[in-house]
C-alpha cells in the first residue's frame, strides 16, 4: 500500500515538474532584420524583418551534403560508353590452348583483367546518375545555406522598399547596370562594374547575382568576369551556387520568391 | 580588288555560280594593277593626258574663296567611312579606350579610412549617437551607451552611421543580434580594431594569427609572420646589392690586371 501510494506521489511530482518552465527559457527569435541596399554602391536604405525559417535556419552540414550531392548526382549527363569484352576490338580466339603451354588459363584478348581489355561494367549513354532527395530536405538544405550565407555577412538584398532616404542617382534598387550606346552622355556603364569591384574589394572574388527578372546590363557588363562572377535568374539558383558564392547580391523579389518556394514544405 | 569585279550594278555581291566560264577565266586572270580596267581595244590610241581634269591656278582658287564658293571637289561615287569605333578592323586599344575609374560617379557613402583605434571608435560611436538621437553629449555615457535600442529606424540609423564613418560593413546578422551602442562598440573593437578582419583570408578561413601581445611570458618568442609580398622585395634588394658587388669586384679585378 505504502509503496503503491509513493509511486503515485512520484508521478504527480514528475508531472508538475515537467509543466514548469526553466526559469530562463525563451522563444527562439521569429524574425531576424535584413538591410535593403542599392546597387552599386550597396548602401543601406532600410531594413525588413525576415521570418527566422528563411534566414536564421541553424547549420546542418549533413542536410547541405545531401543536396549538394543530389544536385551534382543529377548534373551529369552520363555521356560515356566504355566499350565491354563484347565490343572490344579484339578477337574471340583463346590466346592460349588450354592445356600444355605451362602458363595460367586465358580466354580471349577482350577479358577484363587484361591490359587494353574491355571494361568489366560496361554501359551506354545515356547513362543515368540522378538520385532522388526528398523534396523536404532538398528545402531545408536550401534555406541553410541562405541562412549560412547570411550569418556569414555575405548575403546583400537590393530593395528600396519603405526607404528612409531617397535612392543616389548613380545607385538603381534592382541588380542592373543602364546599357548606354556612348552618344549620348559618357559611357560609364561599360566601367561601373569594374568600379564597383574595385570600391568594394570584391576583385578575384566568386560573385553570385539572384535577379528577378531577365537583367541584360548585368549581363552584358558582367561578362568579362563571367568567370568568377554569375548571374542567375531566381528560378535556376541552386544550392551549389549559393554555397560557392563569396558573396550573394540578391533582389528584394528574388528572396521573396525563394522564400515562398523553399518555406511551402516546412510548415 | 576581284570582288570589285564580282559586284553587280546594284551593288549586290554575285556569287560565282552565277558567272558564266569565259567571265570566270576573265576575273581570274586579271592581273593586279592600280588603274581602272578598260578592256575596249581602241582605249590604247587615246590621249590619257587630255582626259586629266584641269589644275586650277592658285589666284582662281583664292577668289572663289573670297566669293564664298564651295572650293572642294566632292565625287559622287567616292565612298566615305565615318571615324567609328565599328567601322574599324583590327585589334581594340583596350588601354587607350579605357575610361579612367576616378571619373567614374559612384555613391561612395562609406569612409575610405577605416577605424584603427579604440579612442576613435569612442569618438565614432559618440558622433553616431548625437545625429541619431539628436543629443549634444559630449563624452561617452555608459548608461545611455549600455540602453537598448527601442526603435528600430534609430538603431538602423546609428549603425548606418556607424559603418559609414568607421569603414567597416556590418553584417545584418550582427545588426539584428547587436542591441545598444556599448554592444555596437565591443563587437567593433573585437573584430574591427583587433584587425582581425582585416586579417582574414577565404582560403584560409580558419587561421591561427599568433602575435607577441598573445603571450607575456619571456622564454616564448613569435616569429613574427612577414608577408610574402615583403619577403620577395627584401631579396630582391638583396640580390641587387650583390650583384653590384660583384660586379665591382669583377671591374676592380680587370683594372688591376690591366695595370699589373
Amino acid at each position: 500500500m505504502l509503496k503503491s501510494t509513493n509511486i503515485r506521489l512520484n508521478i504527480v511530482r514528475s508531472i508538475s515538474g515537467t509543466s514548469k518552465t526553466l526559469p530562463n527559457s525563451q522563444l527562439p527569435p521569429a524574425y531576424t532584420l535584413a538591410t535593403l541596399r542599392v546597387f552599386p554602391s550597396l548602401e543601406p536604405l532600410s531594413c525588413i524583418p525576415i521570418s527566422t525559417s528563411v534566414l536564421g535556419v541553424p547549420l546542418r552540414r549533413d542536410i547541405l551534403w545531401r543536396a549538394v550531392v543530389h544536385e551534382n548526382d543529377n548534373r551529369r549527363v552520363g555521356a560515356s560508353n566504355p566499350p565491354g569484352r563484347s565490343e572490344n576490338g579484339y578477337s574471340r580466339h583463346k590466346i592460349l590452348p588450354q592445356k600444355g603451354s605451362g602458363n595460367a588459363r586465358v580466354g580471349d584478348a577482350n577479358s577484363p583483367t587484361r591490359h587494353k581489355g574491355g571494361v568489366a561494367l560496361a554501359r551506354n549513354a545515356p547513362n543515368d546518375y540522378t538520385t532522388d532527395l526528398p523534396n523536404k530536405v532538398y528545402h531545408l538544405a536550401f534555406r541553410t545555406a541562405l541562412s549560412h550565407q547570411y550569418k556569414e555577412g555575405n548575403l546583400f538584398i537590393i530593395g528600396n522598399m519603405n526607404s528612409i532616404k531617397p535612392t543616389s542617382e548613380t545607385d538603381s534598387n534592382k541588380l542592373d547596370i543602364e546599357i548606354n550606346d556612348g552618344k549620348t552622355k559618357p559611357n560609364f556603364s561599360s566601367v561601373m562594374f569594374k568600379k564597383f569591384l574595385k570600391e568594394h574589394e570584391y576583385e578575384g572574388k566568386r560573385l553570385l547575382f539572384i535577379t528577378s527578372d531577365t537583367r541584360p546590363g548585368l549581363l552584358k557588363y558582367t561578362d568579362m568576369y563571367k568567370n568568377r562572377v554569375d548571374v542567375v535568374q531566381q528560378e535556376g539558383v541552386e544550392v551549389n551556387d549559393l554555397l560557392k558564392a563569396s558573396k550573394i547580391f540578391i533582389e528584394e523579389d528574388a528572396l521573396k520568391y525563394l522564400a515562398e518556394e523553399f518555406t511551402a514544405l516546412s510548415t | 580588288m576581284f570582288n570589285t569585279r564580282l559586284l553587280s550594278k546594284s551593288g549586290a555581291r554575285l556569287s560565282s555560280s552565277c558567272i558564266s566560264a569565259t567571265q570566270r577565266s576573265r576575273v581570274t586572270t586579271r592581273s593586279f594593277q592600280s588603274s581602272a580596267v578598260n578592256n575596249d581595244f581602241f582605249s590604247w590610241f587615246k590621249d590619257k593626258k587630255k582626259e586629266k581634269t584641269k589644275v586650277k591656278s592658285t589666284k582662281e582658287v583664292i577668289s572663289d574663296i573670297e566669293a564664298g564658293k564651295d572650293v572642294v571637289e566632292k565625287k559622287d561615287n567616292a565612298t566615305t567611312l565615318e571615324l567609328t569605333p565599328e567601322n574599324f578592323i583590327g585589334s581594340f586599344d583596350k588601354k587607350r579606350n579605357d575610361i579612367p575609374l576616378d571619373t567614374v560617379p559612384f555613391n561612395r557613402w562609406i569612409s575610405l579610412d577605416k577605424v584603427s583605434t579604440e579612442a576613435k571608435l569612442n569618438s565614432i560611436i559618440l558622433q553616431s549617437y548625437n545625429e541619431t538621437f539628436g543629443t549634444q553629449l559630449k563624452e561617452a555615457d555608459n548608461d545611455k551607451f549600455t540602453e537598448s535600442f527601442t526603435d528600430i529606424t534609430k538603431k538602423f540609423s546609428f549603425a548606418k552611421l556607424l559603418q559609414a564613418k568607421s569603414g567597416f560593413v556590418l553584417s545584418d546578422y550582427q545588426f539584428t543580434v547587436l542591441t545598444s551602442p556599448n554592444s555596437f562598440k565591443d563587437y567593433y573593437l573585437r573584430e574591427f580594431v583587433s584587425g582581425k578582419s582585416l586579417r582574414f583570408k577565404e582560403s584560409e578561413p580558419n587561421a591561427i594569427h599568433l602575435n607577441k601581445s598573445s603571450f607575456k611570458a619571456p622564454n616564448i618568442y613569435i616569429i613574427p609572420d612577414v608577408p610574402a609580398k615583403e619577403k620577395r622585395q627584401k631579396f630582391k634588394t638583396l640580390v641587387n646589392e650583390v650583384n653590384e658587388i660583384e660586379n665591382k669586384i669583377t671591374s676592380d679585378a680587370i683594372e688591376n690586371a690591366k695595370q699589373t
